[in-house]
């Protein structure tokens, strides 16, 4: 794969907590446009700290995130023009509409000029209800206030998504609709980094899909690759191994 | 950027339901203040209207202050009649004085109601807004923007204050409008500058406390913490600190009580009354004569030196108590509105000193047998000389507080850990 | 079971965040208080005793009878009680150009404060959330699903936090009476430790309104961050609004006429009017005397008039009867000026009795109100004392009149030409003003009603707070 579609980039990251803890060890990984990339974890194996250090909400103990070749810490406005964010289970502002949420969001995402209709168009692309557009947001279920998120993500219109857990909770319809959305950003040449527990949807969706334990990447296969093994016996023996660190 | 922030922060907190809450509640006590206060006021009017010399007598009154419907401050003190005779001053007190229940809370004027009601309405707008964003996910995803996070606070606290300042100037405006319908009230230029002033010292006031509540917000991961430490602060600030500068400032200086300082000061011209009688008794004097004279001027001089000695010391007192008390931002907001609008401390003393230098002239005239005296005429302070004697420190030392609270805030959130 | 819940309700208090900081600022806040209050008591005491000294001092040389009233009028000494409860301040002395500003603009601390503010914000922080963070936090479902009664579970959470509110604030109390013990210059009596105890109970009661109040208001909303703003709307009004309105409102609804206007009058009659009256009076009776006496038209001066009495017995008859009819004339005309003024002071003390009522009635809508009354009432700081000072004033103030009577009639029965109303006089054997506080039990008597009041409306709150609650959606 050609360097020049190359988005997102973790070099040689590394995390230490003020505690000790040691939350990443030297991660490497890219993900480039049209790509999705997966990345498996028991909790508290890493994933979230990856995408904390990718959007600078804490600093890198070494090792470096670029995104879009921009040094995340260096000038992180610049980068994050780059990248859109879905994070798991977030409650939106409850007293707004739908429509008023995204209009915010999009407005802190650059694009300042966009008509009513823009707004709606994006809300049935991730298939929405029409009824909910201008209902408030603390009334919306899980799927709902997710499928919000997206076209939030949507509307950036930034070359790189990050997803936090995003098909948690979900009931499989939502989850299935969910990824299609992906499918289709992903044609659309977005590069999609997705951390997960859903081994099953990984498979599916992923590109390339990393498992990831006690802070380290320590499997990574291609689609291809995986045709060949079985992923989920791979994963579960992984989990049920002893603990890297002694 | 910051504008989208500030009006999603106004937009948010009009369908709030704290927010409607909190504005009905401040609406409902700014015009009750208002309408209270001006009955009040329109009582203490009447009262004047009795005892204002009549040309010529030897009565120092002053009418009560339009401004003490806002700021009461001292005004039923400066407002009483000082009846000047060679013995001393006999006072005349006016109508709340036979209800004792006054005496049992504050009078809840305008700046009662910003100092105690604003102060927490303020905090109650500035405690959730970093730990209950960062606590439902929505910091985090403003946050993956490219948004700094100096901006995002600007708007944050922007959109806020707008929402209270908005709605708490319009009331306010509104109050002030109503009362100038009232023919009986003249606040003219000066009064209307004056409370204009006023309500600009209410908002940095305002503005003080949700800095202070943005910043503890700040400092805080849950927002139940927050509420809780705000609460107590504000206690603290509010009702704490202010009363306890002025125990503690008695403690330090000595000060004889007014009650006796009155009682010296019957003595003094009583003892001088007798031992008149008794020389003129020894001596056959029936009248007016030198010994009257005599005794006359001791009283008077007596009675001066009693007064400037208290005085001293009671200046040392109030100056001490206003200097612990001024940590308090609530005893700086009262200090700079009462002396603005004429009924503080300082205005209330110079009041006295002038009322003394009457005297001593009316008994001059007195002693020469006049018996139609020029009236007395009290000019209330400049709006600079407020300023200059205390009032700019005041304001100064708000706003230096304003913006200390929001530069700390910044710092804070700026190292705030939202995940 | 309910002890089960208590005990919840304690421990999980007990290791929270705000109980560490209410406790914590309780226990500085009020041995400090305490401290700085006891030590402004001595003060007071020391300078009451030379206020005293002083007056002796002034009675050994210059007591004489025309300024003597003026000189010796009554004076409330500082109580032990001070210590803890200020009460209405005395000290403002708004009748002297001497008035204490402080007190008006910055209302002095004291432990009812301590109590009424304090106490009331921590039993509201302490209970807003005391059934929507359970709804929240899920446990209450999982408490119901247990099959735990819901009577139960109210009890323990209202009872439960007023034990955990109150048991810090008794160990900050024993801290403060540990500073006021330790002072040696302070010395309280049984009814002084006797009223203590029964303002601390009508401090739990206080706690108790909070809190339930606290439950009520958190069983109406579904999320605590609704339930605290209610409540501190709530506190707001009934705490710092509704105390300070209550009198404004009071004038309003029942005036009093203006004292200015009922002073004036007063003045004229025992003033101008007096003097026009006396003298006509006076000139009557001179003009009987005359026709008796026709000796006495002669006008001569003090000293000749004694020389010409000491010769003349019939002379010292006429002065002797003239003395006592100018002195009739006067009395006179001081009796029906002063049934005038009664009329007017009677008509305006009834007036403002009135209003006073009112403002207290309405006041009493404020458990603050309620609690303020209770404590200062009970520790002759309050209302209650201010009329029990004007009583004994009143009675001493008939003593020292019988006193004066007496003592110018035997001076003048002594000495006829001498004038005994200018001439300083031996005042050694005039009674004293003694001021004694009420007994405890007069006390407690008149500070029932507030404390009847307040307890009605605690009782109300929690009934209303159980129906709310058994009612109440637990999703």
């Amino acid at each position: 794969m050609s360097k020049q579609n190359l988005i997102l980039k973790a070099d040689d990251l590394s995390k230490r907590y003020e505690d000790g803890v040691l939350a990443l060890d030297h991660l490497n990984l890219e993900v480039r446009a049209g790509e999705v990339y997966c990345l498996l974890g028991a909790n508290g194996a890493g994933k979230t700290t990856t995408i904390n250090l990718f959007l600078n909400f804490i600093p890198p103990t070494t090792g470096t995130c670029y995104i879009n070749g921009i040094d995340v810490t260096k000038d992180p406005l610049e980068a994050k023009k780059y990248v859109a964010f879905v994070s798991e289970n977030v409650m939106l502002y409850g007293n707004f509409t739908a429509r008023q949420n995204l209009d915010f969001f999009a407005k802190l995402g650059g694009k300042t000029a966009l008509s009513k209709d823009a707004y709606y168009q994006v809300m049935r692309r991730v298939s929405l209800q029409e009824k909910a557009f201008e209902q408030r947001v603390k009334t919306f279920s899980k799927g709902m206030r997710q499928k919000l998120g997206i076209s939030i993500a949507i509307i950036k219109d930034a070359p790189a998504i990050l997803l936090d857990e995003p098909t948690s909770g979900l009931d499989p319809k939502a989850a299935e609709e969910f990824l299609e959305i992906l499918q289709e950003l992903k044609s659309e040449g977005k590069a999609i980094f997705m951390s997960t527990h859903d081994i099953f949807r990984a498979k599916e969706i992923g590109d390339r899909v990393g498992i990831m334990k006690e802070g380290r990447l320590v499997l990574e296969r291609t689609r291809e690759e995986l045709q060949f093994e079985d992923l989920i016996k791979i994963y579960i023996d992984y989990m049920k191994s002893e603990p890297l660190t002694a | 950027m910051l504008t989208a922030i500030a009006k999603k922060e106004i937009a948010a907190n009009l369908i709030s339901y704290k927010f409607f809450i909190v504005i009905l509640l401040t609406t409902l006590l700014l015009f009750t203040s208002f309408f209270v206060l001006y009955k009040d006021y329109k009582g203490r009017q009447a009262d004047y209207e009795l005892v204002r010399a009549k040309p010529g007598e030897p009565i120092a009154v002053l009418a009560p202050n339009p401004l003490s419907i806002f700021a009461k401050g001292l005004d039923e003190a400066m407002a009483r009649s000082f009846e000047i005779s060679p013995i001393g001053i006999d006072v005349r007190t006016g109508q709340k004085s036979g209800n004792a229940v006054f005496a049992f809370f504050p009078a809840p004027d305008f700046v009662y109601v910003v100092k105690v009601v604003l102060s927490l309405v303020a905090l109650l707008f500035g405690f959730d807004q970093v730990s209950r964003e960062r606590e439902n996910g929505v910091l985090r995803l403003m946050l993956s923007n490219s948004v700094s996070r100096a901006t995002v606070l600007a708007g944050k606290w922007l959109g806020n204050f707008l929402s209270l300042a908005v709605p708490f100037v319009l009331v306010t405006l509104i109050g002030f409008a109503l009362m100038n319908l009232d023919p009986g009230i003249r606040f003219g230029s000066s009064g209307t500058g004056r409370f204009l002033l006023l309500v600009a010292i209410a908002l940095i006031y305002i503005g003080l406390f949700l800095s202070l509540g943005i910043l503890v917000s700040a400092l805080t991961r849950r927002s139940a913490s927050t509420l809780v430490i705000l609460l107590l602060i504000w206690t603290l600030l509010i009702f704490v600190l202010p009363n306890l500068g002025t125990l503690v400032a008695r403690q330090i200086i000595d000060v004889p009580s007014v009650k006796a300082l009155s009682e010296k000061r019957t003595q003094i011209w009583t003892r001088e009354i007798l031992l008149q009688i008794g020389e003129q008794r020894a001596v056959n004097d029936r009248g007016d004569g030198a010994i009257r004279k005599r005794h006359l001027e001791a009283i008077n001089t007596q009675l001066n030196a009693l007064e400037a000695d208290y005085r001293i010391k009671f200046d040392r007192l109030v100056r001490l108590a206003k200097t612990i008390n001024r940590l308090s931002p609530a005893a700086g907001f009262v200090y700079a509105a009462t002396e603005l609008a004429g009924t503080g401390i300082d205005e209330e003393s110079r009041l006295k000193s002038e009322v003394i230098r009457h005297k001593d002239a009316v008994l001059l005239e007195m002693d020469r047998g006049v018996k139609e005296h020029p009236a007395f005429v009290y000019r209330y302070r400049s709006v600079g000389r407020v300023l200059a004697e205390g009032g700019l420190f005041d304001l100064a030392w708000l706003t230096i507080a304003l913006i200390l609270f929001f530069a700390l805030g910044f710092v804070a959130f700026v190292r705030y850990d939202v995940r | 079971m309910l002890g089960t819940i208590i005990r919840k309700e304690i421990l999980n208090s007990v290791i929270s965040f705000r109980f560490v900081a209410v406790f914590a600022l309780l226990l500085i806040l009020v041995p400090v208080t305490v401290f700085i209050l006891t030590n402004d008591y001595v003060k007071k005491v020391e300078e009451f005793s030379s206020r005293r000294q002083g007056i002796e001092d002034y009675l050994k040389a210059y007591a004489h009878f025309n300024r003597l009233g003026g000189v010796v009028q009554p004076s409330q000494p500082p109580l032990p009680a001070t210590a803890l409860v200020r009460g209405i301040s005395f000290d403002i002395n708004l009748e002297d150009f001497d008035d204490d500003p402080l007190p008006v603009m910055f209302p002095l601390l004291d432990l009812v404060f301590v109590v009424a503010i304090l106490l009331s914000l921590a039993a509201l922080i302490f209970s807003y959330d005391a059934v929507s963070g359970e709804k929240e936090d899920g446990t209450l479902k999982l408490m119901l699903a247990n099959g735990l009664p819901r009577h139960q579970i109210l009890l323990g959470k209202i009872f439960g936090g007023t034990l955990t509110l109150f048991i810090p604030f008794l160990v900050s109390m024993v801290l403060g009476l540990i500073v006021i013990l330790m002072n040696p210059r302070i010395s309280w009596t049984g009814a002084n430790w006797g009223s203590l105890g029964l303002v601390l109970g009508g401090a739990a009661v206080y706690v108790f309104f909070f809190e339930s109040l606290g439950v009520l208001i958190s069983s109406r909303h579904h999320s605590s961050s609704a339930s605290i703003m209610t409540s501190l709307c709530v506190w707001v009004l009934l705490v710092l609004v509704i105390p300070n309105l209550s009198p404004y409102l009071a004038s309003l609804l029942s005036p009093a006429p203006s004292r200015i206007k009922v002073n004036r009058e007063i003045s004229r009659l025992t003033d101008v009017e007096r003097d026009n009256l006396g003298r006509q009076l006076q000139a009557e009776k001179m003009r009987d005397l005359v026709k008796r006496y026709p000796v006495l038209i002669s006008l001569l001066s003090e000293a000749e008039t004694k020389t010409r009495a000491e010769k003349d017995p019939a002379f010292r008859e006429a002065v002797e009867a003239r003395t006592r009819e100018v002195q009739a004339a006067w009395e006179e005309a001081n009796r029906i000026q002063g049934e005038k003024v009664q009329v007017l002071r009677t008509e305006l003390d009834r007036r403002e009795a009135a209003q006073t009522r009112l403002a207290r009635i309405v006041s009493m809508i404020s458990p603050l109100s309620d609690f303020s009354y209770w404590a200062t009432d009970l520790t002759s700081t309050g209302l209650r004392n201010i009329a029990h000072f004007n009583d004994l004033s009143d009675r001493w103030g008939r003593a020292y009149g019988e006193y004066s009577r007496s003592k110018i009639a035997a001076l003048q029965k002594q000495d006829p030409t001498v004038d005994w109303w200018n001439t300083a006089v031996d005042v050694s054997d005039m009674p004293r003003f003694e001021y004694s506080e009420e007994t405890l039990a007069a006390r407690f008597k008149s500070a029932l009603g507030p404390l009847a009041v307040l307890l009605v409306m605690s009782v109300g709150i929690f009934g209303a707070a159980f129906v709310s609650f058994v009612r109440t959606d637990p999703r």
